[in-house]
């Protein structure tokens, strides 16, 4: 799994970056890199099983706490 | 982007749809499948444990001419039992005994026994409305008797005994005297707070030593346990309240008084009308039927217009008895099967709130009217009976 | 610098907001918590969203050619704009994942029991990737061939089914309390209705931008005729059975019967989400994509599209554990959370635009 993972970010690179490269767009390279890089980092860590914290169960406390609040 | 690259890029892309689209991950060829027919969900001999009958076809012994010495004498179905605590649990059983996984799309009826109906079966009707691959348009029934043993009855002209149940119950529009429920309709009922369920009833006779399925009257339930029966005159009395008369035949003495005449049923249709009289429910029953002339034992002419009327008026009556006959049944087991309640509900939403838990009391004492409107249309190709003038 | 170089039409606008409103709503039907007035919840739910509709399309003609992370800045300032967008950007990400995750669900739980969501999940968004790298124009003509399939298909499959269908189903009508209603008319306006907030990314780009309103309150009527259609389907068909079933389209188109013979077309259903779920997904993945190359001043939104794909994914994985979480935040926690996205901040704009005559010229 984390071979398929790691084999997919890369094809990704591959297919982004010698085109970004060629066209001297550094800036949308820093991006992408950026971009990916999180992207990676987050799905490795779903895929070895170490939680994250879930942005959506923060939405549902804030919704929650206001809806009290209001009544 | 170099032209190259794209076509690479495009061809993994192809490739990974290619595979994806071709297999699942589950796929499941015809001949890995048992597929299912009918099941038959009985008391298992261990206390709080249930047994079931999935009767399997055989594709290869469904070529084979029945019966003939060709085919080997094989029956072409295969009925498999197993208990279990849950139905599903049960199913899964199954696959210690079958090589092939059991496949539910294709089954056509779901029997259950006397014994566990009489106990309740809500908890045994979720796993049928939970799982995906049964269809809601199986058809729902009750055994006099064994389930199992329904599920090996003879069937002369089919194959399969379930496909035989399944047709004699679309079969059962010629007479309307048993009741014909599908899943999703019983489920409807068993969901609503006041009407009751109902289901069609399967039993055994024996003919010249084979045991034969017989398909007649109602199962009734209320709530989800069976409380009681209808024979063949009361279903077609609740038949009539409920709109689902399809056809039949009315026998009523002739306007002369020797001999009897057969009225066939071509169209009927109903309206359950509440009303409220001196602060009392009242409901109000609109039948509207048709018939035509079938079959006359006398030997009068029945196409003299007073004659004519007097049959018509003696098929209002038949009509009404058999109402009767059937809401006093319902109200004898204190069962809502024709859905009087929600026909209240529908018409007076405020008032309901109010009686809606207390349906039970108010149901058995109800007053009920039956308006029928039966006309008599044609005679068939004959108008005198075969006599000399 | 432009980062979209193609043109819409109105009509093209109209046919891809339908079908960007139908999207997951065949499946979770929208005001399903009204029982049996679930149709009229929809259609008070149709007149709240066209409220919203109107308050979006002024928006995007008072700042023609902008987008929404264009005109926040304008709006706000640089700082707080920009704050504004990210919220935005953060909104339209997380519903593309929400969709994504109830195709992957609905999959998981209807038709293929047995292969791991993630498989289906992937296979849309690389489509739906393909679809946003290759623009907008290809978005919208997708549209146009689906949308038009899609309404045949709800046609015929509730002909099919009328028979099945009693009418005292919807007895007594406005049976609930008014509490109730307004909750749930509230949610049929928030999902899908107001979701079309999302086309504030996509109708600077149409031609004339003068049609804007009159095909965006176009589109939502058609929206809500051909839900109000799919839920009398499935309420005439299954009564009071409807609220116990996760899918009741589904369900109910699985009980059309015509002779034995036309059986078993619920696969129909499952074409139609496909379809119109990628149009939903599509638009929300390109405004993600587009509003990040604007508020990052990318020259090129191209490379954004996989990595930002591959978060999708793993966020529309990582955020519900199971189909009831998914259910619960639908129903329960999302009419609330998108209130500052649909009506707050878009109102709150157009009101300090007219005051303060924004745009100068």
């Amino acid at each position: 799994m984390i071979a398929l993972l790691i084999i997919a970010f890369i094809g990704i690179a591959l297919f982004e970056i010698p085109d970004l490269i060629q066209r001297k767009r550094w800036r949308e390279l820093l991006v992408f890199l950026v971009f990916l890089l999180f992207a990676f980092i987050v799905s490795l860590l779903q895929v070895l099983e170490i939680k994250l914290p879930n942005p959506v169960k923060g939405i549902e406390f804030l919704v929650k706490y206001l809806l009290s609040v209001v009544g | 982007m170099p032209k190259r690259r794209k076509i690479l890029f495009k061809l993994i892309i192809f490739i990974i749809f290619i595979l994806s689209i071709a297999g699942c991950w589950n796929r499941r060829e015809l001949d890995t499948l048992a597929i299912v027919f009918g099941v038959g969900i009985d008391k298992a001999k261990k206390p709080g444990n249930i047994e079931i009958t999935a009767q399997v076809i055989k594709p290869g012994e469904m070529k084979s001419p029945q019966g003939g010495s060709g085919g080997g004498g094989e029956k072409p179905y295969w009925n498999l039992t197993s208990s279990g605590k849950t139905i599903f649990s049960a199913v899964r059983e199954f696959t210690h005994k079958s090589n092939r996984k059991l496949y539910f799309p294709h089954n056509e009826i779901i029997i259950f026994s006397e014994d566990i109906a009489k106990e309740g079966i809500r908890k045994y009707m979720d796993f049928f409305i939970r799982d995906p691959e049964i269809r809601r348009l199986v058809w729902v029934l009750v055994a006099k008797g064994n389930a199992s043993e329904v599920l090996e009855t003879k069937a002369i002209l089919e194959k399969v005994p379930a496909r035989n149940i399944a047709q004699l119950i679309e079969a059962r529009a010629a007479t309307s005297q048993a009741s014909a429920v599908r899943l999703q309709e019983f489920l409807t009922r068993l969901m609503s707070k006041t009407t009751a369920p109902i289901a069609s009833v399967i039993e055994i006779t024996r003919e010249k030593k084979e045991k034969i399925a017989r398909l007649i009257g109602t199962a009734v339930f209320k709530d989800d346990k069976l409380v009681g029966y209808l024979n063949k005159s009361e279903t077609r009395g609740l038949l009539w309240v409920i709109g689902e008369v399809k056809s039949g035949i009315i026998v009523v003495k002739s306007p002369g008084g020797n001999g009897e005449v057969s009225l066939e049923i071509i169209c009927a249709s109903s309206k359950i009308i509440p009303e409220i009289k001196d602060n009392n429910i009242h409901i109000r029953v609109e039948i509207t039927e048709e018939g035509n002339l079938g079959e006359q034992t006398s030997a009068e002419d029945l196409t003299s217009l007073p004659a004519w009327t007097v049959l018509e008026r003696r098929q209002s009556e038949a009509i009404h008895n058999e109402v009767r006959r059937a809401l006093k049944k319902a109200q004898e087991l204190n069962t809502d099967i024709f859905a009087f309640g929600e026909a209240v509900h529908r018409k007076y939403p405020e008032l309901w709130k109010d009686i809606e838990n207390r349906w039970d009391e108010y149901f058995p004492n109800i007053e009920v009217t039956i308006n029928v409107n039966a006309k008599l249309r044609r005679s068939g190709m004959t108008t005198k009976p075969p006599k000399p003038e | 610098m432009k980062l979209e170089g193609g043109k819409i039409s109105s009509s093209h606008l109209t046919f891809l907001m339908i079908g960007f409103m139908i999207g997951s709503s065949l499946i979770f039907i929208p005001g399903q918590t009204a029982g049996h007035d679930a149709w009229l919840a929809i259609l008070a739910g149709l007149a709240e969203g066209l409220v919203f509709a109107v308050i979006y399309t002024t928006l995007a003609m008072r700042f023609a050619g902008k987008t929404l992370v264009q005109f926040n800045d304008i709006v706000y300032g640089p700082y707080l704009g920009k704050a504004i967008s990210i919220a935005y950007l953060w909104y339209f990400f997380h519903l593309a994942s929400l969709v994504l995750r109830s195709f992957g669900d609905f999959f998981t739980a209807i038709i293929f029991p047995e292969t791991p969501m993630i498989v289906f999940i992937v296979l849309t968004a690389l489509i739906c990737a393909t679809a946003v790298r290759n623009g907008l124009e290809v978005i919208t003509r997708c549209g146009l061939i689906l949308v038009v399939t899609m309404s045949l298909a709800v046609l015929t499959t509730t002909i099919l089914l009328f028979k099945d269908m009693k009418l005292t189903n919807f007895l007594p009508v406005f049976d609930i309390p008014l509490k109730d209603f307004i909750k749930a008319s509230h949610s049929a306006a928030t999902f899908p209705f107001g979701e079309t907030v999302a086309f504030l990314m996509v109708i600077c780009f149409l031609e004339n931008v003068k049609f804007a309103k009159s095909s965006a309150i176009k589109a939502l009527i058609i929206t809500g005729l051909l839900l109000v259609m799919a839920s009398v389907r499935s309420i005439g068909v299954l009564g009071v059975t409807a609220p116990i079933h996760t899918y009741p389209s589904f369900q109910a188109v699985r009980l059309i019967n015509i002779g034995n013979i036309l059986t078993r077309l619920e696969i129909i259903v499952v074409g139609n989400l496909l379809a119109m779920g990628f149009l939903k997904i599509s638009v929300l993945y390109y405004g993600t994509v587009l509003g990040t190359a604007q508020l990052l001043k990318l020259r090129s939104y191209l490379p954004l599209v996989l990595p930002i794909g591959a978060m999708l994914v793993s966020f529309s994985i990582l955020q519900f554990d199971s189909v009831i979480e998914n259910i619960f935040f639908t129903f329960e926690i999302y009419p609330y959370y998108v209130i500052p996205f649909q009506i707050g901040l878009p109102l709150l704009s157009l009101i300090i635009a007219i005051v303060r005559g924004l745009p100068k010229d």
